[in-house]
């Protein structure tokens, strides 16, 4: 019996090979994922995400002969893409002061200001938490909740031993538990 | 392919509430809208196995037209070196040196003979020891 094809690694191979079609293909799977990932660690900047999103991309198809498949296509595309956004990080110092805790509370302590659409205001409320983490538990928590990826698969994306990145996931939940706990009987009904 | 954050709970016996609002506050899909076309636009010039050996056998047909001409060029430059009549004595060469030096290019014909031969052996020379 034949070994069911995998059409990603068929796409892949072609693409490796120099077909530009192929690799358009791949990048129409996966431009969502990492344009998402580079929107939250850019906090929402999507003209830089997208362009640091392309230079993925590319960088990405200069290097696919290196990729082997041990891991996930999609995890190798979000190490790079962190990579290049740390690269840009390091060039671009921020010229606006981040935001500080106080500022930040204003987000979070709303949820009983937001009964009529409850989805949309947990999503802000959320946003403006996730704003207030420290940078490395914020980064950790979005790669293992909104990035599809396991402990192991963020660990290895954001260059982190597993046990740190463990460590930052827990620490940054305690954060949010306390202070989002106004949504806890909304969420939990 | 693994489950979404399957292994988010080491805290917790079983998902919590704050596991269903990080999971409901997901980003949504982004639509494409042109991006991979942008992306595609940009790559730089690959040459895969095949275009890579076509590359290489136009470059060498390349070298061996160029051979090729050269070649008929030191040779016709010889045949009109050594078929221009006689060949001007080292009285002339020195006269026809010294005309040129003083930038009078009429007199300076004995020297062409000689400027033919050299550039065709320049050639030659050039041609069968370039590899």
């Amino acid at each position: 019996m034949l070994a069911p094809v995998d059409h990603e690694q068929v796409t892949l191979a072609l693409a490796a090979a120099g077909d530009p079609n192929a690799f358009a293909q791949w990048v129409r799977q996966h431009q969502s994922a990492v344009r998402n990932q580079l929107r939250q660690l850019t906090k929402g900047d999507v003209a830089l995400a997208d362009d640091l999103a392309q230079e993925t991309f590319i960088q990405a198809w200069t290097h696919l002969a290196e990729f082997r498949g041990q891991a996930r296509s999609s995890t190798w595309l979000f190490r790079i893409a962190y990579n290049r956004f740390l690269m840009h990080a390091r060039s671009h110092r921020p010229t606006q002061p981040l935001p500080d805790d106080e500022s930040a509370t204003d987000g979070t302590e709303g949820a009983t200001q937001h009964d009529s659409r409850p989805a949309q205001a947990l999503r802000l409320d959320m946003q403006a938490a996730l704003a207030r983490l420290p940078e490395t538990e914020r980064v950790a928590l979005i790669h293992c909740y909104h990035m599809d990826l396991s402990h192991e698969e963020a660990a290895q994306v954001l260059n982190l031993p597993l046990g740190t990145l463990k460590s930052h996931v827990l620490r940054a939940k305690a954060r949010l538990r306390e202070w989002l706990s106004a949504w806890a009987p909304e969420v939990s009904r | 392919m693994s489950t979404p954050f399957h292994d988010s709970r080491d805290s917790e016996a079983s998902v919590d509430w704050l596991d269903t609002a990080l999971w409901a506050t997901r980003p949504e899909p982004i639509p494409d809208d042109g991006f991979s076309a942008r992306v595609v636009r940009r790559l730089p010039v690959v040459l895969t196995p095949s275009q890579a050996q076509a590359e290489l056998q136009r470059r060498a047909r390349q070298g061996r037209r160029f051979e090729r001409w050269t070649l008929a060029g030191a040779v016709a430059g010889g045949i009109i070196a050594l078929s221009g009549g006689p060949w001007p004595t080292w009285t002339q060469m020195a006269a026809s040196l010294s005309d040129l030096a003083a930038l009078r290019l009429a007199s300076t014909a004995a020297l062409t003979p000689w400027l033919a031969s050299l550039c065709s052996a320049a050639a030659l020379a050039y041609v069968l020891h370039r590899d």
